[in-house]
């Protein structure tokens, strides 16, 4: 305001010091002096209420205003002492609550839960706060925005029919125009900056969802990861700082810049969706059983994957224009695969294991067989699994030397058997001294492969005891402790300890598991042409078969199979140029090790299904899998082509020129578990 | 305090004004039935479900029944009435009768439109009982999702007067105007005349072009469109569809060119004067309309 009358004064010819001290030569000179003074005054007042209406927002703030000074006088304000800055210290607060706010929570709950859900509508609300303090009036406008938003899409779930629309954007439509009205047109701006953080919180929780559940859209992978990879309320924390949040020039110059950078990206992320082969393809996705399995279903593909944006930068530097989304998806290949090893396989970087992880892992990608999508059965809320617990407060840890070590081991196996089908176990226990030499255990209950432990209650807490030979004892090399004996003055007598160190080893094999998985398909009818069948897919075939990949429960080990003219096409039409496909294999899910396939079967022959000649083992069969083969974690069952199938799939009659169908597969296999824990034991001895 | 009263008065008006105009937009007067004009708009058939037919949650290996409401809205009469349901997978959701009839009580094969006898037009209530199957694995509920799709035969006329004026280098002629463009805002069915374009030709060898564009309206899909009977002034005019040509009068609705088609109209003109005279068109239509249902599997 003080450089707004520096100015006025500067224009009117009149310099800002000493202006009382001109003396007009003639009349209309002093009325045009008495004029300005009259200005300058009324300026002088509004500076003094708009300083204290900032003294009353912020008593606290350290830069307090100036004293009014007479209206002869009117100092170059400084920049502490102006109103906005005071505001810009409390956006600034508000804007790097969401900024490192949003950068912990995209490295700390990324993931699909219940706290990331929360801490989004925590930032909602802050950055409803942050964009209110950039306002100078009517701040209240900018809930209105926030508050439809709310009710839109937690009330109403997002719906978008038309009918409902009208009557909801009316609605709001006339709440906006009334606080317009009655705010004189100063309402729009806030109501504005209203619909920014629901932005952000519909791209940060429920973007991917929306588009595709309600619009129908198969999102391309380059999307999902621009989507994924942004920490969003980190961005909108970056883009709501104040220009000069900072002393440092430099800090501030990179903050401009950043917030430059996150508005392209915003730009190109709202953009993208309208992109066909860009943003979406061609054919639509279906729609997800829960927001949450659409989420995590994409979290989990597109996880650990590069940002494309990044792996574009980086090849454009490296010089790879002839052949950038060939170098782009390279880059995404390794980081995914990079990813696996690291974050799912748990192996560290450098070691000769996670170099063949990777190795083994782009294998994979190049597959045909193990490239078939899957994703978790939402619907199988308690899948099978099965944890050791080794008890290790009850373990012993001292023993006398002429006692003997009496007392056991107690392993816990926790198996949760929700099908509640009949599970056979045969456990064991061995100890390996420091010499490596392998000791069996004795393990109570006892069990064997003739005579496994059986049950089929949904949980099984069984407790085994395994029990330390004593020959163990005895032949184990023996270390002195460091106080290995000890002498009191009143007492002759000498204890004598000695450490024994082993490694207790439990194995449990489960028996006779069985899993299932499902895929659904649609067939239509042969004479239909390609915009029909991409009609009935938009309109009708994608709200009935929502997920195009397979569903498979959360089981330690999973069957994985595809049924289908192209990879994850959820169409089957019949053409003599399109053969269907179908691929299977087996992956380990859990922690231990599958040693055997009983039996898989894909069930197609009970469907009249035909495979191709020769292809004998294609729709069922039983798998052996060598010792060096159980530290794989897939293993390809089948694949060939079907040779026939039914025709009342082929051209389904009536009224509907598609029919939808389930396929379930099914396998019986052996699992092993293992752990291995360190024990330490202490004999004692007494002389 | 005054001034935030007022505003606060200003507000509920601000409300309370649309409110009460939106509250007015009711059925309207319909005393005058006699004189009120079915053929408007685009209502066609109508489908909705009976509460709880079916209901919003369901047992494994249990029946329910499905009732749909039928309700013509249209202006003209529905043939060869097929409901289906369709889209269910079969491993959960299945009926015993997946496809059936639809008509009224009053003709056999028919569900009348609107007209004075029905000024609500005719409804007909079809049931599908239908089953559940197990539920997959140890799944505690599963949702499904199935389509409940009618497909119909009907017919609408479009009638107009129109100017025809083959004399248009005359300076000043007493007769008509000859609108180029008209627009319609339907004809009582979900297939509709949108636009007419009026293309006059003057001279010796005069001639009137209609150009008229017809489309889909309604919520459902059209299939096919087949002019049935087109007349200029109480004579045959020779019409055909600008998408398969002269010939033929039969068109199904191409999937890349969306639900909208051009007919196009020639008339030689004998007259030399303007003069209003009467178009009328008659159209046969297939149609098709599906809703989506959503039920819930429990355990």
């Amino acid at each position: 305001m003080g450089a707004f009358t520096n100015t006025f004064a500067r224009f009117s010819g009149k310099s800002t010091a000493g202006s009382s001290k001109y003396k007009p030569d003639n009349e209309a000179a002093a009325k045009a002096e008495v004029v300005e003074k009259e200005q300058v005054q009324e300026q002088e007042q509004t500076k003094v209420r708009s300083d204290a209406k900032v003294k009353q927002q912020a008593p606290s703030s350290a830069s307090e205003s100036k004293p009014v000074r007479p209206s002869y006088f009117t100092p170059k304000p400084s920049r502490s002492s102006s109103p906005s800055s005071n505001q810009s210290s409390n956006v600034g607060i508000a804007s790097m609550v969401l900024l490192l706010g949003g950068i912990l929570k995209y490295i700390f709950f990324n993931e699909i839960s219940t706290i990331s859900y929360v801490l989004s509508l925590l930032f909602f609300v802050i950055a409803g706060y942050a964009l209110a303090e950039k306002l100078e009036t009517k701040k209240v406008a900018l809930l209105i925005p926030m508050f439809a938003f709310v009710v839109w899409y937690f009330m109403f779930n997002g719906r978008i029919d038309p009918q409902f629309l009208i009557y909801f954007l009316g609605t709001l439509g006339l709440i906006s125009l009334g606080f317009t009205l009655l705010s004189r047109g100063e309402g729009v701006k806030p109501e504005i900056y209203g619909l920014i953080p629901p932005l952000f919180l519909f791209l940060d929780q429920g973007l991917i969802p929306f588009m595709v559940e309600k619009l129908n859209l198969t999102l391309t992978p380059v999307f999902e990861t621009l989507i994924l990879s942004m920490p969003w309320w980190a961005l909108l924390g970056l883009l709501t700082l104040p220009a000069e949040f900072s002393k440092s020039n430099f800090l501030n110059t990179v903050a401009g810049l950043l917030k430059v950078l996150g508005i392209m990206y915003l730009i190109v992320v709202l953009i993208f969706p309208i992109i066909p082969e860009l943003g979406y393809e061609k054919l639509k996705v279906a729609g997800m059983e829960d927001l949450s399995a659409a989420q995590q279903r994409i979290q989990e593909r597109a996880s650990g994957g590069e940002n494309p944006a990044i792996s574009y930068v980086y090849c454009l530097f490296k010089g790879e224009y002839a052949d950038p989304s060939g170098c782009v998806k390279g880059r995404q290949q390794d980081s995914l695969v990079a990813s696996i090893c690291k974050n799912q396989r748990k192996l560290d970087v450098g070691t000769p294991e996670f170099d063949n992880c990777l190795k083994t892992e782009k294998e994979k990608l190049n597959t045909p067989a193990l490239q078939i999508e899957g994703t978790i059965d939402q619907l199988i809320k308690e899948p099978f699994s099965a944890k050791i617990a080794p008890k290790k407060e009850s373990w012993p840890t001292v023993y006398g030397a002429e006692t003997g070590l009496q007392l056991p081991f107690p392993i816990e196996l926790q198996i949760k058997n929700p099908r509640e089908k009949e599970v056979k176990l045969v456990a064991s226990c061995s100890f390996e001294d420091t010499k490596k030499n392998n000791i069996p255990g004795k393990i109570l209950p006892t069990s064997t492969l003739d005579n496994p432990i059986k049950f089929n209650s949904e949980t099984y807490p069984g407790q085994f005891l395994c029990y330390l030979p004593a020959s163990a004892l005895q032949e184990s090399a023996t270390t002195p402790s460091a106080a290995s004996s000890t002498e009191t003055t009143a007492e002759v007598t000498a204890v004598q300890q000695k450490v024994e160190e082993f490694t207790l080893k439990f194995e449990v094999q489960l028996l006779g598991l069985t899993t299932s998985s499902r895929l659904q398909r649609a067939f239509v009818r042969s004479d239909l042409q390609q915009e029909e069948v991409d009609r009935l897919y938009k309109e009708e075939i994608s709200k009935v078969v929502k997920v195009k990949e397979v569903q498979v429960p959360a089981d330690p080990v999973g069957i994985y199979f595809d049924l289908g003219q192209g990879t994850g096409q959820p169409i089957i039409q019949d053409k003599p140029y399109l053969p269907i496909i179908v691929r299977a294999y087996a992956k380990n899910q859990g922690q231990g090790q599958m040693s055997h396939i009983s039996e898989y079967n894909l069930n197609l022959d009970q469907e009249n299904f035909v495979a191709a000649e020769g292809s004998t083992t294609c729709f069922s069969g039983e798998r052996e899998i060598s010792e060096r083969e159980r530290l794989l974690r897939e293993f390809p069952l089948s694949t060939c082509l079907i040779a026939s199938y039914p025709e009342e799939l082929k051209n389904p009659s009536g009224l509907s020129s598609w029919t939808s169908k389930e396929f379930q597969a099914t396998l019986n296999y052996d699992y092993i578990l293992k752990s291995q824990d360190k024990v330490r034991l202490t004999k004692i001895e007494n002389k | 305090m005054t001034t935030s009263k007022n505003i606060i008065k200003l507000y509920c008006l601000s409300f309370l004004v649309p409110l009460l105009f939106l509250t007015s937009c009711g059925n309207g007067n319909q005393d005058n039935l006699a004189n009120y004009n079915f053929k408007q708009g685009f209502g066609g058939l109508d489908i909705s479900f009976l509460e709880n037919s079916p209901p919003s949650e369901v047992y494994p290996n249990s029946e329910f029944k499905i009732i749909a409401k039928l309700e013509n809205k249209g202006a003209y009469d529905l043939k060869e009435g097929q409901i289906a349901l369709v889209g269910n997978i079969k491993e959960y959701l299945d009926t015993n009768l997946p496809e059936q009839s639809f008509f009224g009580e009053e003709e056999p094969g028919i569900l009348k439109g609107r007209s004075l006898n029905y000024p609500a037009g005719e409804t007909a209530f079809i049931e599908f009982l239908a089953f559940t199957n197990d539920l997959y694995l140890n799944a505690q509920e599963m949702p499904l999702t199935y389509f409940i799709k009618a497909s119909y035969q009907s017919e609408f006329e479009f009638a107009d007067t129109i100017c025809l004026n083959p004399n248009l280098y005359a300076v000043y002629d007493s007769g008509c105007q000859v609108e180029s463009e008209k627009s319609y805002s339907g004809q009582g069915a979900p297939v509709a005349i949108n636009e007419l374009q009026e293309i006059m030709s003057p001279g010796s060898a005069s001639q009137v072009e209609f150009r008229i564009k017809v489309g889909n309206r309604g919520n459902g899909r059209a299939k096919w469109l087949e002019l049935l009977d087109a007349k200029l002034g109480g004579k045959e005019i020779n019409c055909y569809f600008k998408d398969i040509g002269a010939a033929l009068y039969k068109i199904n609705f191409p999937e890349e060119q969306g639900q909208e088609t051009v007919l196009i109209c020639r008339q030689p003109l004998t007259e030399r004067n303007s003069y209003m005279t009467s178009l009328y068109l008659h159209f046969g239509y297939g149609y098709e309309l599906k809703k989506e249902q959503k039920i819930k599997m429990i355990k």
